[in-house]
């Protein structure tokens, strides 16, 4: 029998010696300090960061969009296609509640959408439906029916203009508001019944803050646990400000020639494709004219954590100038260092380095945070996600 | 470094305890809690699952899962609690992620569910226990066994939902945390998980009980979270199961513990 000494082991680790592992806890209450606040927590469009993430603590959509950016499940499971692709059928889930303690129904599910459809938020994917397109089969399922075959939930369902409510009004997100000072001050409370189980913090108050120096010195003075938008400043949380990158790797075909290299970069810097991701903003100057690309058919390597949105315009651009792109979706450490001559990669800071980069868009995600306080998550569009936050007591 | 120091410190006051890796192996479901029904045999509790394993040699054998019954519940941290019934060939799970209490039985190396109930028993629980016994508060992984709110408990000592051990139900002397894995090796001398934050590491604490005060008698360091343990005392020592969450999946290793006496 082959015995090991654990501790001989572990003084061969190496490195400093790391403790862990008292997991989240429940109960403790935190301070956000963010830009500016709503006036109202009803559904709608995100027209900043403190309205996305206050939107997203009291309500609940039928699916999410991970950090990835690929949809999860929300009140409802990830949908299954029906009909070659021109139904997606999500089954509700069957524990989900909203804050007044009645169950989710499909529907309430239906009028939510049919809410969603009329409004601007949802004029994208009211063009994509059919007339009467959203409908409730049963009590616990519902369907939404397209013009064309779709690949996937469309990501409008995980926008919260398209959040669920009851006929009442009540939302089903992890945290239920308390107290509600519009524009300047709000409180919440843990959602017992949330789906996705009750959040570890009891309570998350919001208050606006609108100049960044004080948002930080609110943090820095304990007078809030984090803040978002805030000057970074050590031992706070790292600013995420992820850029979203081209890269082409000159020593491979065909970017070993500068005429491909061009007209790549050209290109995607055609494509605009902040404008297609949730939250991003350009980091690419305008574009001038795009040269004719010089190659047949290219495979862009993709990292995971690039938004879809992101990668299909991209593709979708470059064939449209007549490549032919094939999509390889790679792990984002793998993505970055792999031996492609044209990789989609974030990367943490603005880029550096030997290979021809061009910056595509930016991520606007700045949050400072004290220490002691776990969990925070950021989504795909940038809001920070607190329903699993937890603070060391 | 300091870390590394105050081991070499712990390894000085307990020169003689010492663990030995025994078996090594992947577990395909995230372990919740774990027991040793002998020195042979072991049960490993996951969300909805509770699995047999059998120790032979360097192997790690599974002979039978069963699914637990109950209707699925919302938790957000996943949490569960085993009762072996001594002698009986039988045990009480539960979690956080099912409903209710179910009794176990292995008869024949085949698991059955034998009983149910809304919480473990009082009479499967260590010492005085209240008539209610203990089950998961609603949507959460703290443990309500009477007025406390625990995330582990067993024979002596328990580690309350802040962290803080519990002696016979009062906060050690000392004010010392624990993580959320603990097991009892024998009286007094029990094995808890690090009580600091997540993070790649985690350590294996020898706790000795000294009156109203838990020292720790030592401290290894162990790859990934610990998420539970279990403990069988044997004549030359103890055997020690060590659940894990590392990012390469669940981890479950055994020891032999050594030194103890």
């Amino acid at each position: 029998m082959r015995r090991r000494p654990a501790l001989l082991l572990a003084l061969a680790l190496g490195g400093p010696f790391a403790k862990a592992a008292l997991g989240p806890l429940y109960g403790g209450d935190i301070t956000v300090s963010v830009p500016a606040l709503p006036r109202s927590l009803e559904p709608a469009e995100a027209e900043h960061a403190g309205h996305r993430l206050a939107l997203g603590l009291v309500h609940e959509t039928l699916v999410t969009l991970d950090a990835a950016g690929q949809i999860g499940p929300g009140l409802a499971r990830v949908p299954l296609p029906a009909a070659s692709g021109r139904e997606l059928r999500f089954e509700l889930e069957s524990d989900a509640r909203f804050h007044d303690d009645t169950p989710v129904t499909a529907d309430a599910a239906v009028r939510s959408l049919r809410r969603f459809l009329e409004a601007d938020a949802g004029a994208e994917l009211r063009a994509t439906l059919e007339p009467d397109g959203v409908f409730a089969p049963d009590a616990s399922h519902l369907v939404l029916r397209f013009r064309d075959a779709m690949i996937g939930a469309p990501p409008g369902l995980a926008s919260p203009a398209a959040a669920i409510t009851s006929p009442e009004g009540a939302g089903a997100g992890p945290f239920v508001p308390t107290l509600s000072v519009p524009e300047h001050r709000f409180a919440l409370t843990a959602f017992a019944g949330h789906v996705r189980g009750r959040p570890y913090l009891d309570g998350v108050t919001l208050v606006a803050q609108p100049d960044p120096e004080r948002r930080s010195a609110d943090v820095a003075g304990g007078r809030a646990d984090a803040a978002l938008d805030a000057v970074p400043a050590r031992p706070f949380w790292p600013p995420r400000q992820a850029s979203l990158v081209l890269v082409l790797d000159a020593s491979q075909p065909p970017c070993d020639r500068i005429q491909a290299r061009e007209a790549l970069a050209a290109a995607a810097a055609s494509a605009d494709v902040a404008s297609f991701v949730p939250g991003a903003f350009p980091a690419a100057p305008t574009p001038g004219a795009v040269p004719p690309l010089g190659f047949g058919s290219l495979t862009l390597v993709v990292a995971t954590d690039v938004p879809p949105a992101a990668s299909q315009r991209l593709a979708a651009v470059l064939e449209s100038l007549g490549g032919q792109v094939s999509l390889d979706v790679r792990a984002p450490l793998e993505a970055r260092h792999a031996a492609a001559p044209v990789r989609l990669v974030l990367v943490p800071t603005e880029p550096e380095g030997t290979d021809t980069l061009v910056p595509l868009a930016r991520l606007p995600i700045q949050v400072a945070a004290r220490g002691g306080l776990h969990g925070l998550r950021l989504a795909v569009d940038g809001r920070l996600v607190l329903e699993s936050a937890w603070v060391e007591r | 470094m300091i870390a590394l120091a105050r081991l070499l410190l712990l390894a000085c006051v307990a020169p003689s305890v010492l663990l030995q890796e025994r078996v090594r192996a992947e577990l395909d479901l995230a372990a919740l809690d774990l027991a040793f029904l002998d020195h042979e045999r072991l049960m490993v509790l996951s969300d909805d699952a509770l699995t047999l394993y059998r120790l032979a040699g360097a192997r790690l054998e599974r002979q039978a899962r069963l699914a637990l019954p109950g209707e699925p519940l919302a938790a957000r941290a996943p949490a569960g609690l085993l009762r072996v019934v001594p002698g009986e060939n039988a045990c009480w799970a539960a979690t956080n992620r099912r409903s209710g209490a179910t009794l176990l039985t292995v008869d024949d190396g085949r698991l059955a569910a034998v009983g149910g109930a809304e919480a473990i028993p009082p009479t499967a629980l260590p010492g005085p226990a209240p008539v209610e016994g203990a089950r998961f508060q609603a949507g959460t992984s703290v443990l309500r066994v009477g007025a406390l709110q625990l995330l582990r408990l067993t024979e002596g000592l328990a580690v309350a939902s802040n962290g803080e051990l519990l002696i016979a139900g009062e906060p050690e002397a000392t004010g010392r945390r624990a993580g959320d894995a603990l097991a009892a090796v024998g009286p007094g001398l029990w094995l808890a998980s690090g009580a600091e934050p997540p993070s790649d590491l985690d350590e294996l604490l020898v706790l000795r009980g000294d009156g109203a005060r838990v020292l720790v008698a030592a401290a290894f360091p162990v790859e990934g979270r610990i998420r539970a343990l279990a403990a069988r005392r044997g004549a030359a020592g103890a055997l020690v199961a060590v659940a894990t969450e590392t990012p390469r999946g669940p981890r479950l290793v055994v020891f032999d513990l050594t030194g103890i006496s």
